[in-house]
């Protein structure tokens, strides 16, 4: 026959597999028949498309007839699966509650790192912005922005921010007229460059986003500081008038000309409001031309480009910024620009992603400890099905079938889990908030993502918890099940041991990282930093006190709680905000250094060990004497450091007068730099020294004076203390979040662990009870029941410490000074392993000690 | 008494009559010429199928031959409870007929009146 002939190939295939034998044969026969026919009596046009026509009219109904069998076996899967489930409440519950657990903690997890993960990715042309980096720093002169916007016309856009060293500008806004004046104290204003919505997406409510920020005095809002301010978003066309917090900001008019939405919590850019960049122009706020000065530093500078071209833009980058450095500092060489991808940004320079895969893991272990409970559990039962198994296989069950059923029952389960971890995850949102210091807003019907990752995740724990027990139970033979000679299993006992002991050394490590890290964290926080950090405010000077600071500074000093204040160019508990190289001797090194008054030293209590301090009197120390610390001494390897000159800081040559002892200015990551202070009147940080036993009176004190002379300005202070304790903020939340899921864990290896005991008790029942009968003691019994659990648990803690030893003297490599590791962890957490375990092995082996042995040998 | 759907009773109809010859190209044929409508093999075989399971029907494998691409044929042959179940479906038909009364229907040309 001739091949062409042949019925369509695809279509037969499909009938094929639609079909089981051995109607698979009698199908396709008839088929070929009917088509051998039409294709004798026409042509084999109509007869292929009579076949494919037909067969694709016939699948229905044979899917129809196969699937309606496989819903009858379905039903009675889920019946028996249903009986099993209710015959034995208590092991159910523990499932289901180990279950429930394990995932809305795993849930909350992933919620929390798909969030960290998501950050900056909302902009719609993200792959394609860079922001300029340099020395570790996100800072970069003005004129950078304005020369790259000059020389780089391929470049698709420049923006700038003046994020005013992060912090954004402050400002006071008055809006309405006579009666309806209303003075609002803003924070986080940015000054951005006029192509900043076409760079970043954030969206425009009200407005025309391309001419927003064009003009000077141009101010876009957020919808809520537009609601605070106007109560209503559309504010465009509003006059607010502007009072900078800074002598460098003058008052100004200001036109709102847009509204947007506020940025949302994975945004790195967060602000209330933006100001259009050319209202810089017309005041410089560095005293000379925004885009002129290369000294002018603390823009952000962003470009957007074609993600191939950013090698070859770097070094274009880099050699316009060589030629302007070397221009400005001939004598020292700049540090290189890199650009960092906007998504990087939040793991610039930081930890952050380490942080997040230490998550995912915990998210991952705790979810595992709570499918080896499931598996454990179902294992140890297996017995109890062995007779159904039996009988199923006798009557024609295929081993397949079995491992469908088996299967079948752990999906039905975690469907089971899936409402009541909804609700645990719902009652547990306000907690999960505090602890991760955060609201993530999640939305489980505006994020199909959100329901997807849901149901792979019930999907796979099912599929993860009932595939072993599957395939173990329908290994059984049934010739023996039914003769009764089921053999218990070595190896089965194994794993079951393997997988207690897996999830105890979870548990104690967890128990373990949490002390180490609390411990080191406590370490931090209370470590002397070199100065007495206690009982000091700063805050941020406004201009009218600035203008008035001696009168400031003067009546409150006559009130005997306040003991002393100082200004400085920014607040301490973080690097110096001046960096600076210099060359002394041959020594050519980087040095951080800030400005301060002659009082910082007495104020802050930082010890003088060589020369002298700053002086009011002696004219030549402004800008011309510089305080350096020890390790600057050292650095430079200075042997006469009092009288050194200091070529190379700013071009001022300040000399040396004293020598500090070292105090930490920054977090507990960094060694202590080579540092210099220096006497100049950059200064807009007053920091307050005050008497700690009378700190409320001390704070009335300071707001009356402070509100007589800054009429415009309430007082915001900070406390110094509290300050260095934020920059632990990430590890704590670290410590919040492994002690809170750490005890999860352990709840959930304990729910188990409770579950195996009752279970071997239950199964030794009659063997206690004739040891009772002969004479065995309450003690001995128990012994009998816990031993063997207790030393799982011993093994499983001489494995986790060590490791968990190794991996947290990883993590305090992190840090410059590390809390010395001590006993005290190991016995803790080892011992807290074993007592948890003893007291919920113990409840159960009390229990089985103390029945009567009557009751024991009466069962069955 | 479980009633039979109408392609259960055509098939089981057609089987009776097509015996020992009944397998799924001739029912379909038969069925086909006698309703004058075509009928797709998937929808003879899902009621023949149900039938079979029922036990109103048994199959039997035929050897496969030369024809139909060398693929054997089942065919199916009336049990004691599918006469049962026909018997059962015509008292049905009977008892709903014999209570109409006669409204003095041609039935042939009642259609294109």
């Amino acid at each position: 026959m001739n091949s062409v002939k042949q019925p369509p190939k695809v279509a037969s295939l499909i009938l094929a597999v639609a079909n089981r034998e051995p109607l698979r044969a009698a199908v396709l026969g008839d088929f070929q028949e009917i088509y051998d026919e039409i294709l004798e009596a026409q042509n084999l046009w109509t007869a292929q498309r009579w076949y494919w026509l037909e067969a694709l009219k016939s699948i229905p109904q044979f899917m129809k007839f196969y699937t309606t069998w496989r819903m009858t076996m379905l039903k009675n899967y889920l019946k028996v699966a249903f009986r099993n489930l209710l015959k034995s409440k208590f092991y159910s519950l523990i499932n289901v509650i180990g279950l429930a657990v394990g995932m809305a903690v795993f849930l909350f997890i992933s919620i929390y790192t798909r969030h960290e993960l998501s950050y900056n990715k909302f902009h719609a042309n993200h792959q394609s912005i860079y922001e300029v980096e340099i020395g570790g720093e996100l800072s970069t002169a003005a004129p950078l922005g304005a020369e790259i916007q000059a020389q780089f016309p391929e470049l698709q856009a420049m923006v700038r921010i003046d994020a005013n060293y992060g912090g954004g500008r402050s400002p006071l806004l008055v809006t309405g007229t006579d009666e309806t004046l209303k003075r609002t104290k803003t924070e986080n204003l940015l000054f951005v460059d006029q192509h900043f919505f076409d760079v970043f997406t954030f969206k425009v409510i009200h407005g025309d986003p391309v001419t927003a920020l064009e003009q000077p005095y141009s101010m876009v809002l957020t919808q809520s500081l537009a609601m605070q301010l106007f109560g209503k978003t559309d504010a465009v066309g509003q006059r607010i008038h502007y009072i900078g917090d800074r002598s460098s900001t003058p008052e100004m008019e200001m036109t709102v000309t847009a509204v947007v939405e506020d940025a949302s919590s994975n945004s790195s850019l967060q602000f209330n409001g933006l100001v259009s960049f050319a209202t810089l122009y017309t005041f410089n706020p560095n005293g000379s031309p925004v885009d002129k000065d290369w000294g002018n530093w603390g823009y952000r500078t962003h470009v957007q480009l074609d993600p191939t071209n950013k090698a070859a833009f770097e070094e274009k980058l880099n050699g316009l910024w060589k030629r302007a450095s070397l221009a400005k500092w001939p004598d020292s060489e700049p540090d290189p620009l890199t650009l960092v991808p906007l998504a990087e940004i939040p793991f610039f320079n930081n930890n952050r992603r380490q942080f997040i895969t230490l998550m995912q893991i915990i998210g991952i272990f705790v979810l595992a400890i709570a499918v080896i409970n499931f598996i454990n559990l179902t294992l140890a039962r297996a017995t109890t099905r062995a007779k159904e198994v039996g009988i199923r296989k006798v009557v024609g069950s295929t081993r397949q079938e079995l491992i469908r059923q088996f299967l079948c029952e752990a999906l039905l389960m975690s469907l089971i889990v899936t409402p009541v971890s909804f609700v645990i995850i719902e009652l547990g949102k306000p907690l999960f908030y505090s602890i991760i210091q955060m609201e993530i807003a999640f939305n489980w019907i505006k994020q199909p993502g959100l329901i997807l990752l849901f149901m792979a995740t019930i999907f796979t724990v099912g599929t993860v918890a009932g595939l072993y027990p599957a395939v173990v139970m329908s290994s059984f033979k049934a010739s023996s099940i039914l003769k009764g000679e089921l053999n218990r299993g070595r190896r089965r006992q194994a794993l079951r041991f393997t997988l207690v002991v897996f999830q105890f050394i979870i548990s104690t490590a967890l128990i373990f990282s949490t002390l180490v890290i609390s411990k080191q964290i406590n370490y931090l926080k209370s470590k002397p930093l070199g100065f007495d950090q206690h009982h000091i405010i700063h805050c941020k000077q406004s201009n009218q006190i600035n203008e008035r600071y001696d009168v400031f500074k003067n009546r409150l000093l006559q009130d005997p709680n306040i003991l002393s204040m100082t200004r400085s160019n920014s607040a301490l508990a973080q690097s110096l905000n001046i960096g600076s190289t210099a060359e002394i001797n041959g020594i050519n090194r980087e040095f951080r250094a800030t400005t301060v008054d002659p009082d910082f030293l007495s104020t802050m209590g930082i010890e003088l060990i060589e020369g002298r301090d700053f002086s009011w009197e002696i004219k030549s120390d402004y800008y011309k004497a510089m305080v350096v610390n020890e390790t600057f001494v050292k650095k430079f390897d200075l042997k006469n450091p009092i009288g050194q000159e200091v070529r190379g800081f700013l071009g001022y040559t300040p000399v040396i007068v004293g020598v500090m002892k070292d105090f930490h200015n920054d977090s507990f990551y960094e060694p202590i730099q080579p540092s210099a202070l220096i006497y100049a009147n950059w200064n807009s940080t007053i920091n307050i020294r005050v008497n700690g036993e009378n700190m409320a009176q001390s704070l009335k004190a300071i707001e009356k004076v402070w509100n007589e002379i800054s009429t415009e300005f309430p007082l915001e202070y900070q406390f110094l203390d509290e300050t260095y304790g934020k920059l632990y903020q990430s590890e704590e939340i670290l410590v919040r979040i492994l002690t809170s899921f750490a005890s999860m864990a352990i709840l959930i290896a304990c729910l188990g662990l409770f579950g195996l005991i009752s279970y071997s008790a239950q199964q030794r029942t009659k063997e206690i009870g004739i040891r009772k009968v002969l004479g065995a003691s309450a003690q001995g019994l128990m012994g009998l029941v816990a031993r063997e659990y207790l030393l799982w648990v011993t093994i499983a803690n001489a494995i986790s410490l060590p490791l968990a030893a190794w991996a947290m003297l990883k993590w305090m490599n992190n840090f410059a000074y590390q809390a010395p590791l001590t006993a005290a962890p190991f016995i803790l957490a080892g011992a807290s392993a074993l007592v948890i375990a003893l007291v919920t092995v113990s409840w159960q082996a009390i229990r089985s000690a103390n029945a009567n042995p009557l009751k024991a040998l009466k069962y069955e | 008494m479980k009633v039979l759907n109408r392609h259960e009773e055509l098939a089981l109809l057609a089987v009776w009559r097509l015996q020992p010859e009944a397998y799924g190209v001739s029912i379909r044929r038969y069925i086909s010429e006698t309703t004058d409508a075509t009928w797709s093999v998937g929808a003879i075989y899902d009621a023949l199928e149900r039938l079979a399971l029922w036990g109103h029907l048994t199959t039997t494998q035929a050897d496969p031959t030369p024809q139909r691409g060398g693929r054997s044929k089942r065919y199916y042959s009336l049990t004691r409870t599918g006469y049962e179940a026909l018997v059962c479906m015509r008292s049905v038909h009977d008892t709903l007929w014999d209570a109409l009364p006669d409204l003095g229907f041609d039935v042939s040309t009642a259609g294109n009146e």
